[in-house]
């Protein structure tokens, strides 16, 4: 994912965790924690394509 | 006891992952993250609450994410305009000795940035200005990391000295007096490790004499300083002292320097002089002291509502939990910084569109993996703390070291700022619990106290967030684990040092 499409996750994602918490709402919470995790899965899964570094260190493996 | 290794899991997965298999701290963190939220939401039983744990630490990483971007922004623009080159050819004409050079930067000038801005600030400023002076990325970069760290304690305008005084009842005159002492202890072992990190083997002696010589007049600052109970410039001034000892010290040790003043006179063709060139880092000293002084209240506050885990555990509702004085916030002084002496190089030529695109552009690409590394840690150092996994910690640490626990304090200090990154927090996590401890086992909590904050200050220096921090702006992103193997060891070494004091002060 490039640089500027992963702050725009972290952006968004944030605004659900915090709209979230502040009106009390489960479904904006869970969204915003989902995401998250899904960013660090995201980042520990060596995805080609998908994470830049992972990616290239998966191909350096093989 | 299994609670006790499962609450060591994400640390220990953190440091396999960063020392042994030498992982990007991008990735350590993220391993860390899953597990620690995965142990606190199988074995603890958080229930949903783990996503208000979460979404605190993204707070939290907001605060210094932010911060690094405004940092990150004037660095790319005072090297696109040259300003840094400028300030360089300075340095090197007036300093011409390199370990002094190296010394006054990391170590003391550091320590005076620290004490105005903190929060990385210097580590960001003072890196890149020693690499091109010639130092290596990682010997840059762990050496502001260790030579600052002392006075992390002291700086930030006072604000850990604030924090450990919310959460103890103990007076703070007193423990801010024990933090001189024990602060001067760690001004010396720094400074001493900071010319082992130097490597030059042949000017080690000469290093530490120049250390001693400097931390006598720090020292004393520090201790009258704390003494007046004076903790809002308590770092910036005895910065300023060992900043104006160790040039006196150049001054008199110098014996080339109209030769070499005269050849960077001839040499410079520049489109503005050294008064252009270090104007954004006077402007964040005078735009600190000036918002201080002022104080304005303009605040932006995040509150958090509280949670009962399904184990029964409460975590309190939090008010103000992350919250920015919009003048005081370091990012809005470096971003006014910025754009000021971005309108000066305009005027002079020095600015266009073109750079300006290219600083915008690197911003964004050297600031992105440093934004999530530290948004993954500091939602693993929220997670761990509402979980009480950090107490368990902490407990098993007094548990196991009885009647020598004088010697462990400053550890669980240091513990409490590996995990958060932050003095600052270590002493709002540990600070009531040293008392405690203190308290029950008979030692003086004010002296307890003391090396349970200068333990955290030191330990910043290990910190991951602070160490992604490092190698961001180093521009070695991905090689954090070539930094720990110049300051881990010093670190903990100068940790035990101040142990052991600490133990022979209280029996």
């Amino acid at each position: 994912m490039s640089g500027s499409k992963v702050l725009i996750v972290l952006f968004i994602d944030f605004v659900f965790l915090y709209t979230g918490c502040t009106f009390d709402s489960g479904l904006m919470k869970m969204i915003g924690g989902i995401c998250l995790l899904l960013l660090a899965f995201a980042t520990v899964l060596p995805i080609k394509g998908k994470n830049k570094e992972g990616g290239k260190r998966w191909r350096r493996s093989c | 006891m299994l609670q006790l290794i499962m609450s060591l899991f994400p640390i220990v997965c953190l440091l396999v992952c960063l020392l042994v298999l030498n992982l990007t701290a991008i990735k350590a963190s993220a391993w860390s993250l899953l597990l620690a939220a995965a142990i606190y939401f199988f074995y603890f039983r958080s229930g949903s609450g783990i996503v208000i744990s979460m979404s605190k630490g993204f707070g939290l990483a907001i605060f210094v994410v932010l911060i690094i971007w405004g940092a990150m922004l004037l660095y790319n623009m005072v090297k696109e305009t040259g300003a840094l080159e400028v300030i360089n050819e300075k340095i090197e004409s007036s300093i011409e000795d390199k370990l002094i050079q190296f010394l006054l930067l990391s170590w003391v000038f550091a320590s005076f940035l620290q004490g105005i801005a903190g929060f990385g600030v210097p580590v960001i400023v003072i890196t890149p200005i020693l690499i091109s002076l010639g130092f290596a990325p990682e010997i840059a970069a762990a050496s502001v990391l260790i030579g600052h760290s002392w006075s992390i304690s002291f700086g930030s305008m006072g604000s850990s000295i604030y924090a450990i005084n919310m959460v103890t009842d103990t007076e703070i005159g007193n423990i801010v007096l024990n933090m001189s002492l024990f602060g001067t202890i760690a001004m010396v072992c720094t400074g001493i490790s900071v010319c082992f990190v130097f490597g030059e083997k042949k000017v080690l002696m000469k290093g530490i004499i120049y250390v001693l010589i400097t931390s006598v007049f720090m020292g004393f600052t520090l201790y009258i300083m704390a003494y007046f109970q004076m903790f809002s410039i308590i770092g910036l001034t005895t910065g300023a002292v060992g900043s104006a000892v160790l040039l006196t010290i150049n001054r008199i040790s110098k014996k080339k320097k109209i030769e070499k003043e005269k050849k960077y006179l001839c040499g410079s063709k520049r489109a503005f002089g050294i008064g252009y060139a270090v104007m954004p880092y006077v402007l964040i000293v005078v735009l600190s002291i000036m918002f201080f002084v002022i104080d304005p209240k303009l605040q932006l506050c995040f509150d958090f509502p509280g949670y009962e885990t399904a184990e029964g555990r409460i975590i309190q509702e939090e008010n103000d939990y992350v919250s920015f004085n919009i003048f005081k916030f370091p990012l809005s002084i470096i971003l006014m910084s910025t754009v000021i002496s971005g309108i000066a190089f305009r005027s002079k030529k020095a600015l266009d569109c073109q750079k300006l695109k290219l600083i915008l552009k690197n911003t964004i690409k050297k600031c992105t993996s440093t934004t999530m590394t530290i948004v993954f840690l500091l939602t693993m150092a929220v997670v761990m703390m509402d979980s009480g996994m950090i107490e368990n910690l902490a407990l098993a640490m007094v548990a196991v070291s009885g009647d020598i626990y004088p010697v462990f304090s400053s550890f669980i200090g240091l513990l409490g700022a590996f995990i958060t990154g932050s003095n600052t927090n270590s002493n709002i996590i540990f600070g009531n619990f040293q008392e405690i401890a203190a308290n029950s086992l008979g030692y003086s909590a004010a002296v307890i106290c003391a090396a349970q904050s200068i333990g955290a200050s030191i330990g910043g220096a290990i910190g991951p967030t602070t160490v992604a921090l490092g190698a961001t702006a180093a521009h070695i992103q991905g090689k954090e684990s070539s930094i720990y193997r110049k300051t881990l060891v010093p670190i903990l070494v100068s940790t035990l040092i101040l142990g052991i004091v600490n133990f022979l002060m209280l029996n």
